[in-house]
């Protein structure tokens, strides 16, 4: 196959057309950093150029899904791995290619760089977190509030406080100026407030006893909710924090090209700006995790995972068993008892061999071996029974009568 | 005027993208003629001593007329495989050590299942570790074998010597965690400090074997972009060379074949060794006896990396005011925690100083 005329021709096909449009895009670059003062007359031409590079990487993907088949599974990892830092430079780059010509917009001399870029990264910190993630919580907010129209009337007042809290709170997150490397968030404080609010309400009903035949699949289904609430509003903190560390880094990185502007150098490659940027970042996202802050919230997210995988598992045990099929729990019992089973094996096959040996030096006295005979008896019994003591309390109790009799 | 610092030419860039993109087809070429067993990994050549559940301890085939006594066991981690220790013929501890005399024999752990889920740490210490130092006295007629433990099988080395000094007659540590405590800068002493807070009982509780990929992730947020995006910006100049690609997948595949972590001794461990720090306390418990380092006193090589961000050179360097031994070295190389098997460099200066240092405690 001629994979490499047949891309050739692809590739001049597609890029011959946007020639000029890059060459506008350049132009548009160039003479609002050589005036400092100019507006971008085409700033669609930088959306034009991410189109360009998205392109490119969906061609490129293709390539990588055509070859997928034939690949063995290292090379297939490490190709989907370089597409991934592509896409990466791709919209990086849009992103340098914003801030710089904003940057310079607003700033008419290198002096007044640095509070165009601290201006610069303030807005966009009040982008992003106010963006999608308002938008997120109002739609969880949605669906509860959908539950207590229908079912609890009685919790109304609570959630109207919130409701009437919710433009303050928005008020706030406009006005964030690096909040998070601080720890007072207005999003968070947002979040609280739904939280707050979802413990005075639902989170009372679902802490509720629960009665009757379904008792224990109700109790967990409850019980459930609330620690998948719990694990959501931890996720959110986690996800608050890397948001932080991603603007940090990207503070940095603009930063790192208006010191380079100012001493005149230049980078001339994608493959250079990445390699800035990792340099750059990992610095700034290891500031992050080294801090106590970091350490803590990533703690309490891995535990409430665990906690919220446990409990899920729970609860598909308790459909299972409903249908008569076997759990992880029952699979956990079995393979525990093979466990030791083993060991027993094993420590009876010594007890063997050691006989053997003993025997083998010795000579065949009966007297002799009989009296081996009893000790190594003795001795696998002892290690069966230290084995069995290691066993918490609730598998011993469950010992089957094969494994007493092993 | 002001200069943009980005001078991406539009021409250059579209030249700078049909080469990538040239480059990536050749190199997709390339990776579509490999197959996963072209990626040939721990190739000297070795035979099977001993086996026990999935443990296998191999010798690797000496290459000299009368190597080395007593022989060498590599005790490696429990993370990742112990193939390292001779990833290509060119990078080769084993290999090196094989020509250098050395009679070397390896730990396999292999990759344990639900049933292993409750192998704890007494049963790969006093278990495993014993069984093969008993198989190789044995079958080598000695009464005692030198012991190099690497990183988490350095500790369980250290463990095991305190434990059962008259079957280790010289001890070799390299990269090996000691102090927990111990906290840097630039993602140095991470672990410690994120596992500190973390319920291993809960995830035990959920997982039962700790997932090897989850492991993996933690460590490869240790360095995040270099290690999940800068290492691949060369790929497509990696790739269209079929050795270097070849050498670049043999990596890749180590870092990624990781095994799952029996869920007992890693319990143990984390609560044991990270976050109560107790092997520098003298208050690891392996069984019904307790660890105390002050029973080493067999000659000790510490060996180190000086830039190793997953075990600070302060952890493994804790060690020299803990062991009994009057006869302690402590060796750094100018590398990072992986470089001490792959560096080219480290490669002709550490296995000789193994070598070198084993020979002189022969007699």
């Amino acid at each position: 196959m001629q994979w490499d005329k047949q891309t050739e021709a692809t590739l001049n096909g597609w890029f011959s057309a946007p020639q000029k449009a890059w060459e506008h895009w350049w132009d548009v670059v160039a003479g609002s950093t050589q005036n400092g003062h100019g507006k971008p007359e085409a700033p669609s031409v930088v959306d034009y150029w991410n189109g360009v590079t998205n392109q490119w990487l969906a061609y490129m993907q293709k390539n990588v899904e055509a070859f997928s088949p034939m690949l063995a599974e290292s090379a297939r990892t490490a190709m989907e791995q370089f597409t991934m830092g592509q896409g990466h430079t791709s919209h990086l780059l849009k992103m340098a290619t914003d801030a710089w010509q904003t940057i310079m917009t607003s700033a008419g001399s290198p002096e007044e760089w640095q509070p165009a870029l601290e201006q610069y990264m303030a807005q966009l910190r009040t982008q992003l977190t106010s963006g999608a993630d308002a938008g997120k919580l109002y739609q969880n907010s949605a669906e509860l509030w959908q539950l207590y129209s229908a079912e609890m009337q009685k919790f109304t007042e609570p959630w109207l406080a919130m409701w009437m809290q919710w433009p303050q709170q928005l008020g706030m997150m406009a006005q964030a100026r690096g909040a998070g490397a601080t720890g007072d968030n207005p999003l968070l404080a947002m979040a609280n407030l739904y939280w707050d609010t979802y413990h005075q309400t639902l989170g009372r009903l679902v802490n509720m006893p629960s009665l009757g035949l379904m008792r224990e699949l109700n109790e967990k289904i409850n019980r459930g909710f609330a620690i998948w609430q719990e694990n959501q509003q931890i996720s959110f903190e986690y996800q608050v924090l890397l948001g932080d560390a991603f603007l940090n880094a990207f503070e940095a990185f603009m930063q790192r090209l208006l010191e380079m502007a100012k001493a005149g150098n230049t980078i001339e490659s994608q493959t250079k700006l990445l390699e800035l940027w990792v340099e750059v970042a990992d610095e700034r996202y290891l500031e992050v995790f080294h801090s106590e802050r970091y350490a803590k919230t990533q703690s309490n997210y891995v535990n409430s995972s665990m906690a919220l995988k446990r409990h899920q598992r729970e609860l598909i045990e308790v459909l299972l068993r409903m249908n008569d099929l076997p759990t992880r729990t029952d699979l956990d019992e079995a393979h525990h008892n093979i466990f030791l089973l083993r060991k027993e094996v094993k420590a009876l096959k010594k007890s063997v061999h050691d006989l053997a040996e003993s025997a083998a030096a010795t000579g065949p006295t009966e007297t002799a071996a009989e009296t081996k005979a009893k000790q190594s008896a003795k001795t696998a019994k002892a290690v069966a029974t230290k084995a069995k003591a290691k066993q918490p309390a609730k598998s011993r109790a469950k010992t089957t009568p094969a494994d007493k009799g092993a | 005027m002001f200069t943009f610092p980005l001078q991406l030419d539009p021409n250059a860039m579209l030249e700078e993208m049909v080469d990538l993109q040239r480059r990536t087809i050749q190199g997709l070429e390339n990776m579509s003629h490999l197959r996963e067993e072209d990626i040939l990994i721990g190739t000297a050549p070795k035979y099977e001593v001993y086996r026990e559940d999935k443990l296998v301890l191999y010798r690797y085939e000496p290459v000299v007329d009368e190597p080395l006594s007593p022989p060498l066991l590599i005790s490696y981690a429990l993370v990742n495989r112990p193939y390292m220790v001779d990833l290509q013929e060119s990078r080769s501890i084993v290999r090196s050590l094989l020509n250098l005399g050395i009679d070397v024999y390896l730990i396999d752990w292999g990759y344990p299942g639900p049933t292993e889920r409750w192998l704890t740490l007494e049963d790969y210490i006093d278990g495993y570790i014993d069984n093969c130092v008993d198989a190789i006295c044995e079958q080598r007629g000695v009464d005692q074998v030198n012991l190099l433990g690497i990183c988490q099988g350095g500790a369980f080395s250290l463990c095991y010597t305190a434990l059962h000094p008259e079957k280790v007659k010289n001890l070799i540590t390299m990269v090996t965690p000691v102090d927990f405590d111990i906290e840097g800068f630039a993602g140095c002493g991470l672990l410690n400090s994120w596992v500190r807070g973390m319920d291993p009982d809960a995830m035990v509780a959920a997982f039962g074997n700790i997932p090897g990929d989850y492991m993996n992730f933690g460590y490869l947020m240790l360095r995040p972009f270099a290690l999940n995006l800068g290492k691949y910006i060369d790929m497509p100049s990696i790739a269209s060379d079929e050795d270097k690609l070849i050498n670049f997948l043999r990596m890749e595949k180590w870092i990624f074949d990781s095994p799952d972590q029996a869920g007992e001794a890693w319990r143990k461990f984390i609560k044991d060794f990270y976050q109560g720090n107790k092997l520098i306390k003298g208050e690891v418990e392996i069984g019904d006896r307790t660890v105390d380092l002050r029973n080493i006193t067999m000659p000790v090589l510490n060996l180190y990396a000086e830039q190793d961000h997953l075990v600070p050179p302060a952890s493994s360097l804790a060690l020299g005011d803990l062991v009994g031994s009057d006869d302690y070295t402590a060796q750094s190389f100018p590398t990072g925690h992986i470089g001490m098997y792959v560096s080219g460099k480290v490669q002709k200066t550490l296995p000789p100083l193994i070598a070198e240092w084993l020979q002189q405690r022969a007699v």
